[in-house]
């Protein structure tokens, strides 16, 4: 369902000016011929076949100190989730967010999770009897606008994990494209200290183009675009104390990429 | 092959001998070469300071003096590059000489580029052993496109042991009246350049703008450094006349 | 790294005691012109691995310059499109002439949501509208959360980078910031500050009524914004804080999704190197039914502030072309030595130099840094849609001489330039003359000393004696040589 449309103020006065300043009596209505688009044919004509694209995304993703696991789909639910009880352990995880989502569901992540007592918070409105509280004494006494705000964004905030299933994933990059809508929440990317991203190989694409123009053709009237694509990556970093590079700032400072084969 | 030559005011005034050099290497290599005497500046130092109008008269006097020439040669990257980058825009508001001056833009080269483009010469038969370090001036790679022809020019000397400068890229400060204007930037920027050519080690230092050169060469002076300060076209003539 | 000496020297200027103070300060860093020359080499080196990586950068470049063109060309059309689209999107959108204005936009937002705190991600034209101050006269407190910003807030200091805002700040000089921030001590130690930062900043993102970004292109055929970031502040400021306000450019726009993939192939790799920074954000419209995150209301200023006078201008126009990348920063030799303060602008460097005189409508001071430059052409050589900065500049001097903003001397020499150049008679005379005025001045061929305006030279460098014959002087003696029969062999 569409947002009901906001307000614009001062746009008559403002763009008169523009197009009195570019030699018109009044704005340009019609699309102006656009010679030139998008990326150079020469990039755009660059076809990799899926081992490529594999080979690329861990190559740059790798070189970000992302760190990747590659699954075979038979086993995939198994071997996820030895991987994920390894990684839960090594950075001693108490509690991991996760997308609302049909593939997740079947690879049994939820369930892999609440097995090892890992408190589990999936990205859907949470039920009334979910949202009992831990707060501390500290914020009874003291609340905080955030803990008058939604309980499924508090509950993400005290995970120090966060699982995807991304929508597109770019290899010359290794970027992750996500949607959000639904079981697709951002913070769920973004809240926690680090990141699970789950994706099977077809997801893969060269380019960013590709995954734009998915996004595209899945939403062609823009009040049903996402209101939120998110593009990840690698690690949060910053250079900005006298050069020297930290990972990991506000956004996950370690990120797994799985990928199912 | 007529050529004429644009001896440009800083050589003009400045260094007559790089003048010589030109003209000597061009006759050597069967050029005929002319002096259009009416020649005086080509209008730079009051362009780049934004006296447009002035700058324009001194620049219908060029092309006057040399409308009537087949090839105009410099020694200078940057006023060559001030011919072809802004003559035509100088005169926009007047069509015929407008039409002038890109004609003449087609004719007028830097040296090292008319050596290699038109006469199609990279070795001119010199020698001179010594160890050097070339720097590229800004007007000279970036207005005009010339980065090759001078290292290639370069390569064929016999015995000449070419060393990088480091960060060469970097302007040297001089910028014309911004040596004196900005005087201090100025100064940060030559101290630079001369450090980077001091540690090269080599002994000459060569260069296609006298602008540049004497700028480097100024403050290398005034630091006391041995290092010899050369036109391109000194070191081939002064090479060739040593082959001979 | 030699130090300039200013004691000895003639103090007057040539260029306006603004710009000239600013410089000496800046030279007289010797922290400041280190971090300087290593941050920019560091990013420069990037740029051009980054280039060479993707290949066929001219063709990049074109591409580029031409999409950014026609955007300009026709911002009427693409900026209402975008506008129209971000409303039907559930967007706000507040169209602003001057500072001000803008100014004002955001206060009434600020207002209708009673808020107290607002979480800035960077944004350049909020500094270039002063906003925090306004807010904390409006009682409010802004947060910069991008973490060189938020160095900068603790300094009470305006960036000197475009893209990395705080270089010339050192660790210690950090740490001293932070201590007394923290009330307790902290090292100078990257790890331990960069903990502090995360922790501090992360309890504001929780707690703001109001997150602030700019935008770094403007999406017209879906009414999106982009936006660009390393750290994640972005992000939390666009997903946290109920409202989210944006303050962009009105010029920073792309028409489709397709032009979007080539400025962000552009962008990244020519302000650092990388392929693509962390995090980009596309952010269409505030929060669906749907999304169980994300802002209620997403309110988009746009702001004009001199940016519309350059349209039409065939000169100047192409100057908001520009995507902000720092490129030209990152190479410019001036820059390189003095840093950003130097520019006295939230936009400093080759880009500061021509945007700010324009965008401030004023030649008398903001136009003094025209002169801040050699014209070495290296900005527009980088400048990944080629802006051809270099000639600005020119043009820039230019308008300061039609305005009569230079000096009656200099007016004068340049008149007689003119006079003695434009004919040759008069140039041998002239030239002639100076020979004989230069002479006193000289010892064994070089001039050591000599007076104002020439002392800017002499301070640090000989000049050469002009020799008693020019070359035309010699001419017809040469061509007599080389006629006569003195055939050269080849």
């Amino acid at each position: 369902m569409s947002n009901k449309a906001g307000v614009i103020n001062g746009k008559e006065a403002f763009m008169l000016n523009i197009a009195n300043r570019l030699g018109r009596k009044e704005p340009l209505k019609s699309a102006p011929t656009n010679p030139v688009q998008g990326v150079p044919d020469h990039y755009k004509a660059i076809d990799l076949n899926e081992q490529e694209k594999i080979e690329l995304f861990v190559h740059n993703w790798t070189a970000l100190s992302g760190q990747v696991l590659i699954v075979q789909r038979a086993e995939a639910k198994a071997t996820i989730a030895a991987y994920l009880t390894k990684i839960i352990g090594e950075l001693q995880v108490t509690a991991a967010s996760l997308w609302e989502h049909v593939e997740l569901l079947e690879l049994g992540i939820e369930q892999q999770l609440q097995s090892m007592n890992i408190n589990t918070v999936p990205w859907r409105v949470m039920a009334v009897q979910d949202t009992a509280t831990d707060l501390t004494n500290n914020e009874q006494s003291n609340p905080t606008k955030w803990s008058a705000r939604d309980k499924l964004l508090q509950a993400t905030e005290r995970c120090e994990l966060g699982i995807v299933y991304p929508d597109y994933v770019i290899a010359n990059t290794s970027t992750l494209v996500l949607q959000a809508g639904g079981g697709q929440g951002r913070s769920v990317s973004l809240l926690p200290s680090s990141l699970f991203a789950i994706f099977p190989a077809e997801r893969l694409v060269t380019r960013m183009g590709e995954a734009l123009q998915g996004i595209r053709d899945t939403h062609p009237l823009n009040i049903d675009y996402p209101s939120s694509v998110n593009m990840i990556t690698g690690p949060s970093r910053s250079a900005d104390i006298e050069n020297d590079l930290t990972i990991g700032v506000h956004g996950p400072g370690k990120v797994y990429a799985i990928i199912i084969v | 092959m007529k050529v004429s030559l644009f001896i440009t005011c800083l050589a003009d005034q400045m260094y007559p001998e790089v003048g010589e050099s030109v003209v000597r290497l061009l006759h050597q290599h069967g050029c005929e070469v002319d002096f259009p005497a009416a020649q005086t500046c080509c209008g730079q130092p009051a362009f780049n300071s934004g006296y447009q109008d002035e700058a324009r008269e001194v620049a219908r006097n060029w092309i006057r003096a040399f409308e009537q020439s087949d090839y105009i040669v410099s020694p200078s990257g940057s006023c060559t590059g001030m011919v072809h980058h802004y003559y035509p825009y100088l005169f926009e508001n007047e069509p015929e000489w407008k039409e002038k001056a890109e004609r003449l833009v087609k004719r007028t080269y830097e040296f090292s580029q008319f050596v290699v483009q038109v006469l199609g010469i990279e070795d001119l038969k010199a020698s001179f052993p010594a160890e050097a370090t070339y720097h590229p001036s800004c007007h000279a790679m970036r207005l005009l496109g010339v980065k090759e022809e001078p290292v290639r020019l370069l390569q064929h000397v016999e015995g000449l042991e070419m060393i990088d400068l480091p960060h060469k890229e970097d302007c040297c400060g001089f910028g014309g009246t911004f040596a004196v204007k900005m005087s201090d930037m100025s100064e940060a920027m030559v101290c630079e350049k001369a450090r980077h050519v001091t540690d090269t080690g080599a002994e000459i230092l060569i260069g296609t703008d006298m602008g540049c050169l004497m700028n480097i060469d100024g403050r290398l002076n005034k630091e006391g450094r041995p290092i010899r300060v050369m036109h391109l076209a000194e070191v081939l003539l002064e090479g060739a006349n040593k082959k001979r | 790294m030699t130090t300039i000496k200013t004691n000895n020297k003639d103090k007057r200027s040539l260029i306006g005691s603004g710009l000239q103070q600013r410089t000496e300060d800046a030279l007289a860093d010797e922290f400041l012109r280190k971090a300087v020359a290593f941050t920019t080499d560091k990013l420069k080196n990037g740029r051009l691995n980054a280039m060479a990586d993707i290949g066929d950068w001219e063709i990049w470049r074109e591409r580029g310059r031409a999409i950014r063109e026609n955007t300009i060309s026709h911002l009427d059309y693409y900026l209402t499109q975008f506008a129209d689209n971000v409303v039907n999107n559930g967007g706000n959108v507040h169209f602003c002439s001057k500072a001000d204005d803008a100014v004002q936009a955001f206060l009434g937002i600020a207002k209708q949501h009673n808020a107290k705190l607002v979480a800035k991600g960077k944004s350049m034209v909020s500094e270039e509208i002063h906003l925090n101050h306004h807010l904390e006269e409006h009682g409010m407190e802004a947060i910069e959360t991008d973490l060189g910003e938020y160095i900068l807030q603790l300094a009470k200091e305006t960036p000197s980078h475009l893209i990395i805002p705080a270089i010339h700040k050192n660790k210690q000089q950090i740490a001293d910031l932070f201590t007394e921030d923290a009330g307790y001590a902290l090292p100078a130690e990257t790890k331990a500050l960069a903990t502090y930062a995360k922790t501090k900043l992360r309890n504001y993102f929780l707690e703001s009524d109001i997150g602030l970004t700019g935008c770094n292109f403007g999406v017209a055929e879906s009414g999106s914004i982009s936006l660009v970031s390393n750290e994640g502040n972005g992000r939390m400021v666009t997903t946290l804080p109920k409202v989210h306000v944006v303050i962009m450019g009105m010029e920073r726009l792309v028409p489709t999704f397709d032009d979007l993939e080539v400025m962000l192939n552009l962008l990244p790799r020519s302000a650092t190197g990388q392929k693509l920074t962390t995090y980009i954000s596309l952010i269409t419209g505030p929060r669906k039914l749907k999304d169980l995150d994300g802002p209620e209301e997403l309110h988009v200023i746009i702001l004009d502030n001199g940016r519309s006078a350059q349209l039409g201008d065939p000169i100047f126009q192409e100057v908001l072309n520009c995507i902000r990348c720092a490129a030209c920063l990152n190479v410019c030799p001036v820059y390189r030595h003095v840093g950003g303060h130097a520019y006295g602008s939230v936009y400093s460097g080759p880009i500061g130099a021509v945007l700010t005189p324009l965008i401030q409508q004023d030649m008398k001071e903001a136009g003094q840094l025209a002169y801040a430059s050699s014209l070495c052409g290296a900005c527009h050589e980088a400048c990944p849609v080629k802006i051809p900065l270099h000639d600005m500049l020119v043009h820039l001097r230019h308008r300061k001489v039609r305005a009569k903003l230079t000096s009656l001397p200099e007016r004068f020499a340049f008149r007689m330039y003119e006079f003695t150049f434009g004919r040759v008679t008069l140039y041998k005379v002239a030239t002639k003359s100076a020979y004989y005025l230069l002479k006193p001045l000289s010892r064994k061929g070089l001039i050591h000393r000599a007076p104002f305006p020439l002392s800017g030279w002499t301070d640090s460098r000989t000049l050469p004696m002009k020799p008693k014959q020019s070359f035309r002087d010699r001419w017809s003696e040469l061509q007599n040589e080389l006629k006569g029969g003195m055939k050269d062999e080849q």
